[in-house]
């Protein structure tokens, strides 16, 4: 690719960015909002425990990150029936990215007249795919510097170690299998990775469904990773983003009738990553060919 | 040859034939109007002409050009197709710059001067989302001419206009069509036409029924 078609998409990229700054400043502070809500909950948990060593940047994160126990039960008879706890706060965190996610793909003649404006298809795309992943690590920058926050008014450390004491404090999982101490930077880099892979699908597939129905399936497929386990729905990579702390205590049954303890953060950052880059590219093959037909067609 | 050469144009959305063999050309220097009824194809044609849709048969030609073969758009073309395309949280200067910001070519000081000259001068300072629909035409016409650019496209570029800003229309017209500018031009109001129109495409359920030479008055 020349260095022309490079220099579009980044100017393509900052005009996406600029277009739609309110909204991911709006999302951001949301994600703020959100995360200091449960970086507090854990601080006064915290407190009320009596914990002898203040809670670190790893703790906080995990209390961001903690949907439900990781894997949930799958299949007709699971080894052991526990009640659902939808978990609000970590469903809210996940899901504001894709909004960032329509914000960039925006469906109007704004649109068509940058594209015109820009002259190449390829830079347009890949100008709304820079743009995609700033807006991405940009959130999740917020969500960690909540974090941080929280850690050094808790006066605890900036590591991405959880504590030993943490299964335990939590309202999740009151055994685990992993062992302190719990490293959760695999953790960390799982979740940026694949809200990006969420964003960027739910981009590529907007190219084709329109923004509402890839908006709806993205929600459809994180909240169904609530009911259902398999490593194919993102939102079980995010709940495996925090499995080194929660790795459940008992076998768990799959359809196959295997008994795993779950997703290893490790394992799942390459698919997730191979995911980032298949919706990055794949999308090109529809808009290097797509007819942008506005509101008619008269 | 024309700066904008369409021949045999076909084009098929579902089981509608929305452009059925449509040629006409547009030469630097002119202002080629499509005049027809809703449904008639204009507003098709054009996003042909500017790389938006994909033709099943036929080619564009601008500036000696092959669009979806040579190039992928035309490479100095303003364009207002439909509604203006705005952002409804900036105000007028910002909307320009977003756009401009991507080639480079427009500076501030001409962004300012294009808002003088569609005639939003300080009404342009507020936020778009105030603006009356007159007031968004007049901004989505500064949008198509802020980069002087050597193909203008205006699709019903009358819609919401008051008197006074058709009649500023006329009068842009024609100096973008002194300056060399060549012009696509739709619209079904034939006073409209008959002042700016050099030549006029008849449409009609996707076809060009004829063409005919005006002299554009340019009041």
């Amino acid at each position: 690719m020349s260095g022309r078609l490079v220099w579009l998409a980044l100017r393509t990229a900052r005009a996406v960015l600029w277009s739609s700054r309110r909204e991911l400043a709006a999302v951001c502070v949301g994600g703020l909002v959100i995360s200091g809500v449960l970086c507090l909950s854990l601080a006064l948990r915290v407190q009320m425990a009596g914990v002898a060593t203040p809670p670190g940047m790893g703790d906080f994160w995990v209390s961001v990150m903690a949907g439900i126990s990781q894997p949930y039960p799958h299949g007709s008879q699971p080894t052991e029936m526990r009640p659902l706890n939808i978990p609000f706060g970590w469903l809210t965190v996940v899901l504001l990215p894709c909004v960032l996610s329509v914000t960039v793909a925006r469906e109007d003649g704004y649109l068509d007249a940058c594209l015109v404006a820009v002259g190449s298809r390829w830079s347009f795309w890949l100008g709304h795919v820079v743009a995609m992943v700033t807006e991405c690590l940009l959130y999740w920058g917020a969500v960690m510097a909540c974090c941080a926050v929280a850690t050094a008014l808790a006066n605890g450390g900036l590591t991405l170690q959880a504590s030993s004491w943490l299964p335990d404090l939590l309202p999740m999982e009151r055994a685990t299998l992993a062992e302190a101490p719990y490293d959760m930077g695999a953790g960390v880099a799982l979740a940026v990775v694949t809200s990006l892979a969420i964003c960027l699908g739910q981009l590529a597939l907007s190219q084709v469904t329109g923004v509402r129905v890839a908006f709806l399936v993205a929600v459809a497929l994180v909240t169904g990773s609530l009911f259902v386990m398999s490593s194919v729905l993102p939102g079980n990579l995010m709940m495996a983003a925090r499995s080194t702390v929660f790795t459940v205590a008992y076998p768990v049954e799959m359809r196959d009738g295997m008994l795993l303890p779950g997703i290893e953060a490790g394992q799942a950052l390459l698919p997730a990553a191979a995911s980032c880059l298949l919706f990055s590219l794949l999308p090109l093959v529809v808009v290097l060919r797509r007819d942008y037909l506005g509101g008619s067609r008269s | 040859m024309s700066y904008v050469e369409v021949r045999d144009i076909c084009k098929k959305i579902g089981p509608e034939q929305v452009l059925d063999s449509v040629s006409f050309s547009v030469d630097s220097g002119e202002v080629a109007c499509l005049e027809g009824e809703n449904g008639s194809g204009k507003t098709m044609a054009m996003r042909v002409v500017c790389g938006l849709v994909r033709p099943d048969s036929g080619t564009v030609e601008v500036s000696g050009k092959r669009l979806w073969g040579e190039v992928s758009f035309p490479p100095s073309v303003g364009l207002l197709i439909e509604t203006p395309a705005l952002l409804d949280g900036y105000n007028a200067l910002d909307n320009l710059s977003l756009l401009a910001s991507i080639r480079g070519v427009a500076s501030k000081d001409d962004l300012r001067r294009t808002i003088e000259r569609v005639g939003l001068g300080p009404a342009g300072k507020k936020p778009v989302r105030k603006f009356s629909l007159g007031m968004r035409q007049r901004l989505g016409i500064a949008m198509a001419i802020m980069e002087a650019p050597e193909l203008l496209v205006l699709d019903e570029p009358t819609n919401a206009l008051d008197e006074d800003g058709a009649a500023l229309l006329v009068r842009i017209i024609g100096e973008e069509r002194e300056r060399g500018a060549a012009l696509l031009v739709s619209s079904h109001d034939a006073s409209f036409i008959d002042a700016v129109a050099t030549r006029v495409y008849h449409m009609a359920f996707g076809k060009v029924r004829n063409a005919e030479e005006r002299g554009g008055r340019h009041e």
